[in-house]
């Protein structure tokens, strides 16, 4: 398997239709049923996809199954989406035109929505907590935390001094967030806690420091990106000064891997990186770059595993499909791309097309 | 793998890329193909160089390249993937998505995303299934619009491209085939042309008398210019007399302008004949010969030869024909055969225009008065005065001293010469002449000949004098402070020194009329700018001939014609330039040494040439447009001209000569400072 996962290369059978005439902002697959593709692009359209493959099919041209229909759309480009955790009835997005909704995927139609007053650039909701909050980073310095329940806001986390770019919650501890904004500091929160920003993360691990100095920083430059490992135990940032920096999420402290200077992210917009750690080891981050690849790194060594090229314009997002070695990327280029470890059926070799074979002529023998 | 494959497969990709040609040269094709077919490293390299090559920013060049893509995507499966792993990449190069352009020169720019687009379509339709990227990529570039499908097919674009080449072919041997008709028609015609000129010339001797013939005219013209009238003395005396003058101080003048001609020279029934073959063979050359030679003119101005230099001297040998007839056209119309003949046919006409049409082209070169064929006027007209403003060469020093006004003026002195002839002459009025003194006369004559003519002065009073006696009248002046003098009464050596010296104002005189610069211009005429050394755009002003050639300074600049109206110093600087550009075509010093050098050690002289090619590869022909080449523009050259180190230092000089002399003007004022 993890063999696999290292083989990536563009899917022979299968790829996603054309449905965005913009940049696709982000992809997520849901974790329920395995099979249901999220995408959201700037063009304020949200796409769902069903990525189940039919069987015995040569190429096959995955279809829209459903979309927002044109008076439910949002005034702006959607920024973020994630599938409610449990079930695929629901799904929230994020908007520049300030708003969070919760749709109703039977419908295609918003159920509620929160304001947040300012563009909001991504939001996330826990996949183990029960408590249903969603968390928005938005141009706001304030984390907003809506109540899905009630359909209002709880809590507003400050601590920030710029906006929010990137939210997730922790994969082990339901009530510990984790936010990067343009101020170039990650920090972590626990939201039962009325001074709730327990930490921010200092890239050079200053020893007997405040947890919360005011000059602790996690990148030189605005942070655009994280992400949790599986096990939770892990974050992994990205920062406009083009560095990927691991953390111990339990201590804060960072890891210092060095992942070469391979990452080419200068935008100003949230991307979506991902850890792939169930079942293979040693684990893989896989980061969006600015320069239409996405780059597969080792992830406790740093080293570069392989470059996925063959998108025509900066990757923004990408996603695993639980259970599979298949992997998704959105790009700007409005193309959701298809990556698969190659299959080594039998019958593969059989109808190895003849457009794979040599064709020199015989001229050019002596 | 082997290092010299390597290299061999790099100058092949290298040179195939750079012909700028439409088309590939077939065999270099073939053998970078056999290079492939052996292994698959060979493909990965070749993918690597041409990669190389289509990032060149000359759009030529990457045209090329991408006809040599397509011949290998077509055969190996392995360049096929190794090309769609750089899928994007190649795209971008050659079709110019994601905003980046394609590079000049634009015209080619556009074939090859036009050519990128059918060969991207054709590879989708044959690989798509295969090769992922290639769909990918074709997506995109549906989606994105950044390439229109609907444009000419592949096969369209293959044949335009051997149709071009085919016609550049074509076009070659289609110039060359002109300029070889040309040629032929020009060596034809050139003899009848010349023969015609030749009779017209024989006629006009006869009606017209050439002017040397006139011995009288020659000996007046001998009292001006005294310098040559010594030798014949007796002659001219008898001539004075028989023309009633008795003395030099007349002035002659002979009126030899050309409207006289027209009226002397009249038809009658003695000469009939002549200006009956005169007006025919106008009627020929300006018919037939002189549209010919027009025609022949434009049509090789057109044609881009391969060999310059034989172009040249044909248009050379053209030109010259030209001004030939030209000058026959002229001589016919003084004596008015011209409007005989527009009399006579009126469809001449056109012929007229194009005459004009030579006039505005060329420019008007005074023929010399002088040797104009010029008959009776000479001996009817005594009191005339000799115009001539060719000085023989030691009048040159002096030139006012022959200006024949100069003569009437009381305080004038003529110079030694004319007085010392003037006095010879009385001596030979005495019938006391004696043996010996003729022989001394005849001595001196000699000597005469050689003598400068300078203009009487002070100086020349004192010339050969030892030493001068004054205050000899044996009275003794007393100076208030010196007291006596010695008593030698001479002048001491260094005072006679002074006095035999002579201060002499340097009068410049400009031309009246300044010679133009004559250098050929782009659009094909000569450069009329008229400046008396240099010209800004050509640099020094140097004797052309017709077509604005420097005249070869070693073989033909005696018969450079150097104009009547010039002055004596401009011809100078003339000669000065005309040396100066000898100088630059010969060989550096360094060069000469080094060359003896050799010789005396026994060794063959490096040549100059091979000394040239040593630094400078010799260039292959391609047909590669030069996209670095800026656009020669007013601005650039005049930059370039700012930007001359030359022209630098000397702007710098004036201004620190300036600042100094501010300095020193603002020390000078400032009276309290001390």
């Amino acid at each position: 398997m993890t063999k696999r996962m290292y083989e990536l290369e563009l899917s022979q059978f299968k790829e996603v239709a054309r449905g965005h005439h913009a940049p696709i902002n982000w992809i997520e697959i849901d974790r329920v049923e395995k099979k249901y593709l999220l995408s959201a692009g700037a063009d304020s359209q949200i796409h769902i996809y069903d990525i189940e493959e039919p069987v015995h099919t040569k190429l096959w041209k995955i279809p829209s199954i459903a979309r927002v229909e044109k008076k439910n759309r949002q005034k702006f480009g959607v920024s973020s989406v994630a599938w409610y955790p449990f079930d695929t009835g629901m799904f929230i997005s994020s908007s520049f035109d300030n708003t969070v909704n919760v749709w109703d995927t039977n419908t295609m139609t918003p159920a509620c929505t929160f304001d947040l007053e300012e563009k909001v650039f991504s939001q996330a909701i826990s996949p183990i907590a029960y408590h249903s909050l969603v968390a928005g980073a938005s141009a706001d310095p304030r984390v907003r935390l809506c109540d899905l329940r009630s359909g209002a806001f709880t809590h507003s986390l400050t601590g920030h001094n710029g906006s929010v770019m990137a939210v997730q919650w922790s994969t082990r501890y339901e009530h510990m967030l984790v936010t990067g904004g343009t101020d170039c500091t990650i920090r972590v929160w626990d939201i039962r806690k009325a001074a709730a920003c327990i930490m921010s993360l200092d890239q050079y691990n200053t020893e007997d420091a405040d947890p919360l100095s005011s000059t602790n920083q996690a990148h030189n430059r605005p942070i655009n990106g994280l992400a949790f490992s599986s096990d939770g135990l892990h974050i992994i940032s990205l920062g406009m000064d083009e560095k990927i920096r691991l953390w111990d999420a339990y201590t804060g402290q960072n890891t210092l891997v060095n992942y070469g200077p391979h990452l080419r992210n200068r935008s100003r917009t949230t991307i979506k990186p991902l850890i792939v750690d169930n079942g293979i080891w040693p684990p893989l981050i896989f980061i969006p770059s600015d320069d239409h690849q996405v780059l597969a790194f080792d992830m406790l060594d740093g080293s570069l595993v392989k470059r996925l090229r063959g998108s025509y314009g900066r990757v923004t997002s990408v996603d695993k499909r639980p259970g599979r070695e298949e992997l998704y990327s959105a790009s700007k280029d409005q193309e959701i791309l298809v990556w698969e470890a190659p299959r080594k059926d039998s019958e593969l070799i059989d109808r190895r097309p003849e457009a794979e074979m040599d064709a020199w002529s015989s001229d050019e023998d002596e | 793998m082997d290092v010299k494959a390597r290299e061999h497969l790099a100058s092949l990709i290298n040179d195939i890329t750079k012909t700028g040609e439409w088309t590939l040269d077939n065999e270099k094709l073939k053998e970078i193909k056999r290079i492939c077919k052996k292994s698959e490293a060979f493909v990965e390299m070749s993918v690597e160089l041409i990669f190389i090559q289509l990032g060149k920013k000359q759009a030529q060049i990457r045209y090329s390249a991408l006809q040599l893509v397509e011949e290998l995507f077509s055969r190996s499966h392995k360049f096929r993937q190794l090309i769609a792993e750089e899928f994007p990449q190649f795209l971008q190069l050659t079709i110019g998505i994601h905003q980046k352009s394609l590079p000049p020169p634009s015209n080619v720019a556009s074939k090859l995303k036009e050519f990128a687009v059918a060969l991207v379509k054709t590879w989708y339709e044959k690989y798509g299934e295969s090769y992922r990227p290639l769909a990918i990529g074709y997506d995109y570039l549906i989606s994105s619009g950044e390439a229109n499908f609907e444009g000419s097919s592949l096969r369209d674009i293959r044949s335009r491209d051997t149709q071009r080449s085919q016609q550049d072919v074509r076009l070659k041997a289609i110039n060359e085939r002109r300029f070889q008709n040309i040629e032929t028609q020009v060596a034809d015609l050139k003899d009848d042309i010349q023969e015609n000129l030749k009779n017209m010339e024989s006629c006009f001797e006869i009606l017209v008398p050439r002017f040397e013939a006139e011995q009288a005219l020659d000996e007046e013209r001998a009292a001006g210019e005294t310098g040559k009238a010594l030798s014949r003395g007796d002659a001219y005396k008898d001539n004075i007399m028989s023309h009633g003058l008795g003395s030099s101080r007349y002035t002659i003048e002979i009126d030899l302008s050309e409207g006289n001609v027209m009226e002397d020279v009249k038809e009658s029934e003695d000469n009939e004949i002549l200006f009956e073959k005169l007006r025919e063979s106008y009627k020929i050359m300006t018919s037939k010969h002189l549209t010919k030679i027009n025609e022949w003119l434009k049509n090789l101005v057109k044609i881009e030869y391969t060999d310059p230099a034989a172009k040249d001297d044909l248009l050379k040998a053209i030109i010259s024909l030209k001004d030939e007839i030209r000058d026959a056209t002229r001589k016919s119309a003084l004596i008015g055969i011209d409007t005989q003949v527009e009399n006579a046919n009126k469809e001449a006409n056109s012929d007229d225009e194009d005459d004009e049409d030579i006039d505005a082209l060329f420019e008007e070169v005074e023929v010399p008065t002088l040797d104009e064929p010029s008959t009776s006027v000479a001996s009817d007209k005594p009191s005339a005065v000799v115009k001539s403003k060719k000085l023989p060469p030691v009048q040159r020093v002096f030139p006012l001293a022959h200006e024949p006004h100069m003569a009437e003026d009381a305080t004038y002195t003529s110079p030694l010469q004319a007085q010392i002839e003037r006095t010879g002459r009385l001596r030979e009025n005495s019938p006391s002449g004696n043996k010996g003194k003729q022989k001394a006369d005849l001595q001196r004559e000699e000597l005469l000949k050689v003598a400068p003519v300078v203009e009487w002065g002070e100086d020349l009073y004192y010339w050969d004098k030892q030493d001068v006696q004054f205050n000899q009248s044996g009275l003794e002046y007393h100076h208030r402070f010196l007291g006596d003098g010695e008593g030698a009464n001479k002048l001491s050596d260094e005072t006679l020194q002074s006095l035999k010296m002579r201060a002499v104002y340097y009068n410049p005189q400009w031309p009246e009329k300044i010679k133009a610069c004559r250098a050929p211009l782009r659009s094909g005429s000569l450069c009329p700018r008229r400046d008396l050394v240099t010209c800004p755009f050509h640099g020094p002003i140097i004797p052309r001939d017709e077509i604005g050639r420097p005249v070869d300074p070693k073989t033909k600049l005696p018969m450079v014609d150097l104009g009547e109206q010039e002055t004596p110093e401009v011809e100078e600087d003339k000669d000065k330039s005309v040396f100066s550009s000898v100088k630059a075509a010969q060989p550096a010093l360094w060069e000469q040494l080094e060359n003896d050098v050799m010789r005396q050690q026994g060794l063959t002289p490096i040549e100059s040439t091979k000394r040239g090619q040593k630094r400078k590869k010799e260039k292959a022909p391609s047909a590669l447009i030069d996209v670095r080449k800026k656009a020669e523009t007013r601005l650039t050259r005049l930059q370039r001209r700012l930007d001359d180190p030359r022209m630098k230092r000397i702007v710098e000089e004036t201004l620190d000569h300036e600042r100094s002399m501010k300095l020193r003007d603002k020390k000078a004022n400032s009276w309290r400072g001390i």
